[in-house]
């Protein structure tokens, strides 16, 4: 029966628009794809990210993942088209005679080639994530600096505490700057529970801008220097949240 | 994945390694494909910032396959270095050529897309590993 059913199976040319969908990472699949005319990229998706793995063009194969593995699994990356495509779709029982007829020594390479191609991938998703997050982190630090330029000049009481450790210390002072970027805080009280303040701790800060509004947000401390005071230190910090009906007073605040 | 009998019948000679010794330098000619008898391997590549580590091979493991399906004289891509005491076994790659003739043309092009795509993926690690650091 199953002899009879691989003459019947014939390869499907099909035609994809630029853009098209043709593998959908998660989904449930069996075919195997040659790429015959125009491109695919072999991307992978982690948490929003989308993570190109490979461009491939004419001649190429995709989706022998799961047949080479001969296990019903997810597919393991999505693909689309980059440019307009044909490409020929194989039913893997086209192949299971070949393969079963294929002699182990082949076998073997592939399978260790499928293997440290599996590997591979999973190192560039890593990498990929890994460089992503040190852009932002970059792009957080180029804010801070920014904020010297377009800051106001000014001298208001807040409080605050840590918020990013079990160690809550607290601490109190003046605002000397502001900006929608950040604050600059000449620290006149700390009460340190466990350990010191460090560049990169967090902090829930609360003031009363002159204008009569509340004013509350988060911020990182990036810089640490000494205060105006002897023994009191001052802090360059970068909001990292902050709501948007506070950044509407604050802006009202900030206009010139 | 364990050494499988059949490998045997493919092995020339044997070869035996010293620690941190060279089994294959990048960049240069060769044409033998190497199975891993007893031992560990370190597989590097040369970047802009040195040497960099980009697999770690065991038992079992074959390396040095690439060579099969790069047309003409190949150059290797990367070097193989042994990590600690290495036997590895020779395979014949006139008898490798030969069984990979006998593929189907659709095995045939399965088998040399997937080639293709571990090097060229290795490539870009090995561009993202450098650029990250």
């Amino acid at each position: 029966m199953i002899d009879q059913n691989i003459d019947v199976f014939k390869a499907h040319l099909l035609k994809y628009r630029k853009g098209d969908l043709v593998i959908k990472e998660g989904d449930y699949g069996i075919s195997i794809y040659k790429i015959i005319k125009g491109k695919v990229l072999i991307y992978s998706e982690l948490e929003g990210l989308e993570i190109p793995l490979a461009t491939l063009g004419a001649g190429e194969i995709i989706g022998e993942m799961l047949f080479l593995k001969k296990s019903i699994e997810r597919r393991t990356a999505s693909v689309r088209t980059i440019e307009d495509s044909e490409i020929e779709i194989w039913h893997p029982n086209m192949l299971s005679k070949e393969y079963e007829e294929m002699p182990p020594v082949m076998k073997y390479i592939a399978n260790q080639a499928l293997n440290r191609l599996v590997r591979t991938n999973k190192l560039m998703v890593q990498l990929t994530t890994k460089r992503k997050k040190e852009k932002e982190v970059m792009n957080i630090d180029l804010w801070a600096k920014k904020r010297r330029f377009y800051r106001k000049k000014m001298e208001i009481a807040f409080s605050g505490r840590q918020i990013n450790s079990s160690a809550k210390n607290l601490l109190s002072g003046y605002i000397t700057d502001i900006s929608l970027g950040g604050v600059g805080l000449e620290i006149t009280n700390i009460k340190v529970i466990k350990n010191p303040f460090k560049e990169g701790d967090e902090c829930f800060i609360k003031t009363l801008l002159p204008n009569g509004k509340d004013l509350e947000f988060h911020a990182r401390l990036v810089s640490i220097k000494e205060g105006k005071l002897p023994g009191t230190p001052f802090f360059g910090m970068s909001f990292t949240d902050l709501t948007d009906s506070a950044r509407k007073d604050l802006g009202f605040f900030l206009m010139p | 994945m364990s050494l499988d009998e059949f490998i045997y019948a493919f092995i020339a000679k044997e070869e035996n390694y010293r620690d941190n010794d060279y089994i294959i330098k990048e960049g240069t000619n060769g044409d033998w494909v190497y199975v891993i008898l007893d031992g560990k391997v370190k597989v590097k590549k040369m970047t802009s910032k040195g040497l960099l580590t980009i697999d770690t091979l065991k038992e079992g493991d074959i390396f040095g396959e690439m060579i099969l399906w790069q047309s003409g004289k190949g150059t290797r891509t990367a070097s193989v270095v042994a990590d600690g005491p290495v036997k590895v076994g020779v395979l014949d790659t006139g008898f490798l050529l030969k069984e990979y003739e006998r593929l189907s043309p659709r095995l045939k092009d399965l088998m040399k897309s997937l080639i293709k795509r571990l090097g060229e993926a290795t490539q870009k690690v090995v561009t993202l590993a450098v650029e990250s650091n």
